[in-house]
């Protein structure tokens, strides 16, 4: 493999593991406030976080090259505060990744937070545990599960990101040509060898993270969570 | 559950048919938008036309998309199908393209600055040299001129030169490489954009051509023949693509646009 593919390799692992990490941070409080609020304003928050499920990726791709760049509401406040807009960059791509896998990294978590016996939250909060310590004692073990398939989905579905990225990234080699990008200039290009290998590599890779989550489930008994 | 299916069933024959679909690089699409709308007009029938990059639907056809022409931006797509045996009839030179650099709206340089001072830390976007002709002569272009090694760090890559104008429209890029021919007359653009003069112009020339094993020969011949009257050629020069043997003047074209 040639030196570019192997930069696109890694900076698609880079960015399917940033994006991960992020989203868990921001999926888990946004799942619990979603399990415990009804009404009109919980329902419009989770059609907004299950848009990108059924916006066209270049949608996403195309607000967002608007917006994060220079003269776009964020990318202008970002240089007036003297940083760099986010059009064309590795953080404009993770912002996103974060938007297009949102989804994905929610809906596990909802469902896994659904099924806590709030009872023995009540117990532990009786008997003095603070809000963190009975998320890390309970919510966090009982959820593992759940925080397992959110985060390998959020993972997987990044690796496969192309629209939003192919509007918003620029193709830049070792900052924002991930391997999807990568795959399509080649074929484009007529470089099959290229687009071959890296697509069969891209194949096997998804299909055993799939593979070992669904086994993980099979064989965990804790956690019912399903994928679908 | 039945009235679905009927309701499926019966979409065909409300979907409109085509009667020549063309696959066109995308420099071309003002041009050719104007001319289908003329043909569509004197010859009664409906022509859809697909826009993408030379190097993209010239793979297309080899793969056997249906489509009855097809217009390249440069000539090795065009020999890389002819030698494929993927075409019918001659190949047509339509003329030069010409490649312009456009600054955004929001980038107050005049060009009278040099392109090096200019592009200094400047995003500019080009199209993909792997398979667009335009951005096969912004990089000669910028090889020639010496500016490579300074710009291509900063350089973005694009689908196609459409997808250029719209990453400079947007702002997001400061700079772009676009073809003469996508920038419309009296729009603000116009104002904001240099013609840059290619040592080869050879790199942007375009040709079209009928594809082999259409069912719409006849039909595909005679647009071909349509492109290739005087008032058209008139019009190729007024939407910025140069007919053969004319003199490519720095800064100025056809018609008085500037």
């Amino acid at each position: 493999m040639a030196e570019a593919d192997w930069q696109a390799v890694w900076l698609t692992l880079k960015l399917g593991v940033a994006s991960t990490a992020i989203l868990l941070l921001v999926a888990t409080p946004l799942a619990w406030w979603l399990v415990r609020r009804s009404g009109w304003l919980a329902a419009s928050v989770q059609a907004a976080v299950a848009l990108p499920l059924v916006l066209p990726p270049t949608v996403l791709g195309f607000y967002l090259l608007i917006w994060l760049g220079p003269t776009g509401f964020i990318g202008e406040t970002l240089e007036s505060l003297g940083l760099n807009h986010l059009a064309f960059s590795f953080e404009g791509i993770l912002v996103g990744s974060i938007i297009y896998s949102l989804p994905f990294a929610v809906q596990p978590l909802v469902e896994s937070f659904r099924r806590i016996d709030d009872e023995q939250l009540q117990v532990a909060a009786t008997l003095g545990a603070g809000a963190w310590r009975r998320f890390w004692t309970i919510v966090v073990p009982y959820c593992r599960g759940g925080f397992l398939v959110s985060a390998t989905l959020s993972f997987a579905h990044t690796l496969g990101e192309f629209g939003v990225i192919l509007m918003l990234g620029g193709s830049i080699p070792g900052e924002t040509q991930v391997l999807s990008v990568l795959i399509y200039d080649h074929a484009e290009a007529m470089n099959y060898d290229a687009a071959h290998q890296l697509s069969l590599g891209l194949l096997v890779f998804s299909f055993a993270v799939l593979v070992l989550v669904y086994g993980w489930q099979k064989r965990s008994t804790k956690s019912e969570t399903r994928l679908c | 559950m039945r009235g679905l299916l009927c309701l499926l069933m019966s979409f065909p024959l409300l979907a409109s048919a085509t009667d020549l679909t063309i696959a066109a690089a995308s420099n071309y699409r003002l041009l050719l938008d104007d001319i289908v709308q003329r043909f569509e007009q004197a010859e009664q029938v409906d022509v859809s036309v697909i826009y993408g990059s030379s190097g993209k639907l010239a793979t297309q056809i080899q793969h056997g998309a249906p489509y009855d022409l097809y217009f390249s931006a440069n000539s090795a797509y065009m020999a890389r199908l002819e030698q494929a045996g993927e075409l019918t009839g001659r190949v047509i030179t339509d003329g030069y393209g010409q490649l312009v650099l456009l600054a955004s709206a929001n980038s107050q340089e005049p060009f009278v600055r040099p392109l090096e001072t200019l592009m200094k830390g400047k995003v500019v976007a080009i199209a993909q040299p792997k398979h667009a002709p335009f951005g096969q002569a912004a990089v000669s272009y910028l090889k020639s001129a010496g500016l490579y090694e300074q710009v291509s760090p900063s350089l973005v890559y694009a689908e196609n030169v459409a997808q250029v104008m719209h990453m400079v429209r947007s702002g997001a890029a400061d700079y772009g490489f676009v073809a003469l021919s996508l920038i419309e007359q009296g729009t603000d653009a116009a104002q904001r954009m240099k013609i840059l003069p290619l040592k080869d112009k050879h790199l942007l020339k375009q040709q079209h051509a009928v594809i082999d094993g259409t069912k719409n020969t006849k039909l595909a011949a005679r647009f071909s023949h349509f492109t290739q009257q005087p008032e058209i050629t008139q019009l190729k020069r007024r939407y910025g693509i140069e007919p053969e043997n004319a003199e490519v003047k720095n800064g100025a074209r056809g018609n008085g646009r500037g």
